[in-house]
């Protein structure tokens, strides 16, 4: 088996249990791993260079990085139902039989057709798209499509996730992001001082940059903390687990992965979305490696130098059997040491210092090359690295080297923080002259950054970093622990005309951000996202400081001045199933469901959701479209009767000595003199003077009154009533409750409506004298209180009936058996919104938040002798000016038409456009007692053009429909129906 | 997420509250208050870096409208009322 894993080595791997051999599928193909591998290190032990293409040229890339920085390797995987693309290789444990894909190519990454785009590489800048395909705008669609299709991550997934996921919630009094020594060593001194500890670790080992090297002291320094870690019974240990977010007051989410070692148990669930809130937290997130900037940087074979031997110590897995290494401090050499340790033959150690010192003289002496003052200038080889262009550059004119063949370019620039969580804890930044990075500046929140997050690069400082945070006693002053090296990763000369990439998963250049700069962008915000530069699944963690600095330079600015992009939670892309959890399907959303839903099911009801609830659209016994059905259910309302339920509109019961008054200034008419047993339909304002919602009151009592209120605005319109008991007017003795789930209502309306309500109610007076329109009767029923209330919406005679939520299902039941033999039917929302259309009556559609009661027809109702909410608004100059759009009706030329949706009014529809707009249809239906469309409109001065002929259009869908302005109320103008 | 310590019900996450706006905004008398005055009662809001008064809703739990003095840069909250105890 060895023999397919050309590139394990013997020495380090201390992740993998290389007693065990087993494989899983890369691309179709069966690869060998050890437990504990990465799909990064089990494809880098097989040799595996190409692991996936670049996003807009299709490069071919390999893997670059050892953890969530990993700009290249990404990777599907799973098929189906499981199919989750974009993951990191290097931060995804390999699983027996698990089948990955690379992406991103066709027919696959080794043999990627749309690679021809990178031949045209010159043609295609930054902003070319934007540039290209703007015009003409009819094409953009079509370009688009297109583009998508050539430039972009894995394959969307086709079916529903099979997956499991599930939200925790937890407290803690520190939380720890990162495992490695600084972390490990907070949490130990947090836990040894009794605190409650979370710590969170990335990996699935603890650790850190520890296990990226052999260090005797230091590894024990690791094997004892754990131990004592573990003893600890005050100390979470969540490996495999990230901070990804920083909210206010200390609350932070995690993203744990569970992973399976030897198959998931049953019903376990693949992630975790931890919410913990923490009183405080330690950011030791540790730093990121920084590459050199040359020519065909992305090439399969090029790496960060540390991440290279990560892979050797973590994984026992080498990057290059004949690795070149480069860097400008004196970790080059100890890497390079690494590398033969593990039998590769290194080229050479290319250093841009000119003179080292002895770690350099020392490997020298040893009969490796070492080259001083000198740099890479670019790579060689397409599909993987063959050889390195090495140039001079100590000297007053670079020269060329050699040509130096190698099968990996190993490089590095140092360090820079990791300052994601920092930064979203709003903490500010400054920089590190010395490190050449930004650092954090302050501890946002008492939030502290320690070691490799705050630019401590040393095993000693990162420990006692630890040490004084987890005792919360404050961090010794930080002073840079390096003199600044003579060359920055990214200030180093161009000596070839090749790419250098700054972002390789946007193929983002270092020309591209030179390109922005003199196309006038200066700020980085902008520079970013013309560009692309770190808006990949890396999130610009390699690609932030170099493009900052790259264009600090290019504008001739200070870096300190051009600023860091904004850093945004989540710190590493979390899939969507975490953040879904097991809200999805039928957990989606609440569904509430009045008394009656099951008698709506079982009777065939299709549902729509209004609100939370759902409510019955139609019956399919009805009509087989929907179209047919309220067609159908609004004829019989008309001609016999019909039944509703009406259970979700709002209702609120006010009680109080100072209930009427109150009212009075909540409602724009009076309602403190109703007649107990009385109801008055009435409006509501917003202060400004806009309609907020409407809806009919009844005086219950001396001191008392039941409100309704629409479907969708009780909520709202309940915590408007608070606001202006509490904060308004708080002197006044009111009691307010909601009561909407304590009743069950129906509405029976149409002319046999007073026939079923005497079945239902035998002997009890209902004439009119009884219970006159408006008027309110109490009884019993099923011995239990029963309220009927003469009201209607459709403009019939029509009762709303009203009785404890309990007793709804058999208040339904017992009116659907006495309606059959009336031939009243059950109807749905359908057919009332075409009935109150016929009735001009409004709805959300037509108080959109914008009109004013005489907007629509209503300024009657408004009493303005007294005061109430937004009345003192309705005579500012901008309410009575000419123009405002009034509510009217339209009828069509062709009876039947169909109107467009969103369909505006025009006074033409020939000649030149745009055509100025009247107005707009709000609401429209087939009114089947007048056999035609009718429809509800908001037109400027719209009551002046009664009468007037129209054009109802839609430009976006090309139709237009000619028409008639008519009077709002289409039938029963006299309201003698209401009153029968 | 901000952490809102209700006077009634204890420390509550943001999501149970309704935002209700600038807590130092007085209602004019209608009746004697010009046009000037009174839109700028609707309309016209100071936008203050740092300390604020706010009015919020404790709708998932005790329907208290709260005044909540919040630091607009820090989020740190100061001292958290009922309205109705200071106006009673
Ligand atoms: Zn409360």
């Amino acid at each position: 088996m060895t023999t397919s894993q050309p590139n394990r080595t013997t020495l380090g791997g201390r992740l993998i249990d290389r007693t065990q051999i087993k494989n899983f599928q890369f691309d179709g193909r069966s690869i060998p791993f050890h437990p504990g591998d990465s799909i990064a290190s089990a494809l880098l032990a097989s040799g595996r260079s190409v692991v996936g293409r670049s996003f807009k040229l299709h490069r071919p890339r390999g893997v670059y990085a050892l953890g969530a920085d990993e700009p290249n390797a990404l990777v599907t995987t799973g098929s189906g139902p499981t199919l989750t693309p974009n993951q990191r290789a290097t931060i995804i444990p390999v699983e027996a039989g698990m089948r990955v894909a690379g992406q991103n190519a066709w027919p696959n990454v080794q043999v990627d057709l749309f690679g021809l785009l990178d031949r045209v590489r010159p043609l295609l800048p930054a902003g070319f798209y934007y540039k290209t395909f703007m015009w003409p705008p009819s094409q953009w669609l079509r370009y688009e499509r297109q583009i998508r299709k050539m430039a972009g991550l894995g394959p969307p997934p086709t079916e529903a996730d099979s997956a499991k996921y599930a939200h925790r919630n937890a407290h803690a009094d520190v939380l720890i992001a990162g495992g490695g020594p600084a972390g490990l060593s907070a949490a130990l001194a947090a836990g040894e001082a009794g605190q409650d500890v979370i710590l969170a670790a990335s990996g699935q080992a603890l650790g850190g940059g520890l296990l990226n090297q052999y260090h005797q002291a230091q590894d024990a320094w690791l094997a004892e903390t754990i131990t004592k870690l573990k003893a600890l019974p005050n100390v979470r240990i969540m490996t495999m687990t990230t901070v990804v977010g920083a909210y206010e007051h200390n609350l932070f989410t995690l993203s744990e992965r569970v992973v399976m070692r030897d198959g998931r148990m049953e019903g376990q669930p693949e992630e975790r979305f931890w919410q913990v809130r923490s009183q405080r937290l330690i950011i030791a997130t540790g730093g990121i490696e920084r590459p050199l900037l040359f020519g065909d940087n992305d090439r399969p074979g090029v790496m960060l130098a540390g991440a290279a031997s990560g892979y050797i110590w973590r994984f026992g897995v080498l990057a290059g059997r004949s690795p070149i290494i480069a860097g400008a401090d004196d970790r080059i050499y100890k890497i390079a040491r690494d590398f033969i340790d593990a039998g590769a033959n290194v080229r050479a150690v290319i250093d841009l210092r000119d003179d080292p010192g002895a770690m350099a003289d020392l490997l020298a002496a040893d009969g490796v090359r070492v080259e001083r003052g000198a740099m890479i200038v670019r790579a060689h080889g397409r599909h993987k690295v063959r050889a390195a262009e090495v140039w001079r550059i100590s000297e007053a004119k670079p020269r060329l080297l050699e040509l130096i063949s190698a099968d990996a370019i190993l490089t590095t620039g140092g360090f820079g923080p990791a300052l994601q969580l920092h930064a979203q804890a709003r903490g500010k930044l400054s920089w590190d002259s010395g490190l050449r990075a930004f650092v954090p500046a302050d501890n946002p929140d008492g939030n502290v950054s320690i070691g490799g997050a705050r630019g401590s690069f040393n095993f000693e400082l990162a420990i006692s970093e630890g040490a004084n945070a987890g005792r919360d006693e404050p961090l010794p002053t930080l002073c840079s622990q390096q003199a600044p090296s003579v060359h920055a990763p990214w200030d180093l000369p161009r000596l070839s005309k090749r790419p250098r990439f700054v972002d390789f998963q946007n193929d983002v250049a270092d020309k591209d951000i030179e390109l922005a700069a003199r196309e006038g962008y200066r700020s980085i915000e902008h520079v970013k996202r013309y560009t692309t530069l770190g808006m990949g699944t890396d999130q610009g963690r390699a690609a932030g400081p170099m493009g900052l600095a790259l264009l600090a330079a290019a504008i001739g600015q200070e870096i300190t001045k051009t600023g860091v992009t904004t850093f945004r939670p989540p710190t590493t892309p979390v899939t969507f199933g975490a953040v879904a959890g097991a809200t999805k399907g039928e957990l989606g959303h609440a569904i509430r469901r009045t008394a009656a839903d099951g008698w709506h099911a079982a009777q065939g009801a299709s549902f729509i959701d209004a609100g939370l609830w759902r409510r019955p659209r139609f019956y399919k016994a009805n009509g087989a479209t929907v179209g047919e059905a309220y067609r159908a259910e609004a004829k019989a309302v008309r001609e016999k009767g019909g039944m509703i339920d009406v259970s979700t509109l709002g209702k609120i019961d006010v009680q109080g000595p100072d209930a009427g008054i109150f009212l009075d200034k909540l409602y724009t008419n009076r309602i403190s003199n109703l007649r107990l047993g009385r109801g008055r339909y009435g409006l509501m304002l917003r202060e400004d003077g806009r309609i907020f919602d409407d809806g009919v009151v009844f005086r219950t009592g001396e001191d008392r009154f039941h409100l309704s209120c629409t479907t969708g605005g009780a909520s709202a319109v309940y915590q408007h009533i608070e606001y202006a008991l509490q904060v308004l007017w708080p002197s006044l003795e009111v009691y307010v409750t909601p009561v909407t789930e304590e009743w069950f209502a129906v509405a029976v309306s149409g002319p046999r409506a007073r026939d079923l309500l005497t079945a239902l109610l035998p002997g009890l007076d209902v004439t009119n004298s009884a219970l006159p329109l408006m008027g309110m009767l109490e009884t019993t029923l099923f011995d239990q209180r029963l309220l009927v209330m003469r009201i209607s919406y459709s403009g019939e005679l029509s009762y709303e009936i009203n009785i404890s939520a309990d007793w709804g299902a058999a208040l339904w039941r017992r009116l659907s058996e006495l309606a059959s033999d009336l031939e009243i039917i059950a109807y749905g929302t359908e057919a009332m919104g075409a009935l109150r259309i016929e009735k001009g009556h409004i709805t959300h559609a037509e108080a959109d938040g914008r009109t004013t009661p005489d907007d629509v027809g209503l300024g009657s109702l408004v009493d303005k002798k007294k005061d109430a909410i937004g009345v003192r608004s309705l005579s500012l100059p901008v309410f009575s000016e000419a123009g405002r759009k009034q509510l009217v009706g339209l009828v069509v030329d062709d009876g039947a038409a169909t109107l467009p949706i969103g369909a505006q009014i025009t006074v033409d529809d020939q000649g030149a456009t745009p055509r100025p707009s009247l107005g707009h249809v709000t609401s429209w239906a087939y009114s089947s007692e007048l056999q035609r469309t009718i429809a509800l409109a908001l037109i400027k001065d719209g009551k002046r053009l009664i009468g007037e002929r129209i054009f109802i259009v839609s430009p976006v869908m090309g139709e237009s429909v000619a028409g008639k302005v008519v009077d709002p109320v289409f039938i029963d103008k006299e309201g003698s129906r209401l009153r029968a | 997420m901000l952490l809102i310590p209700c006077p009634h019900c204890g420390p509550r996450p943001e999501t149970e509250f309704v935002y209700g706006g600038d807590a130092r905004v007085k209602r004019p008398d209608p009746e004697n208050s010009t046009d000037e005055q009174w839109t700028s009662y609707i309309y016209a809001r100071d936008n203050p870096k740092g300390q604020h008064q706010e009015l919020w809703l404790h709708n998932a739990g005790c329907h208290l409208w709260l005044i909540v003095e919040r630091d607009t840069v820090s989020h740190a909250i100061g001292s958290v009322r009922a309205v109705r105890e200071g106006q009673q």
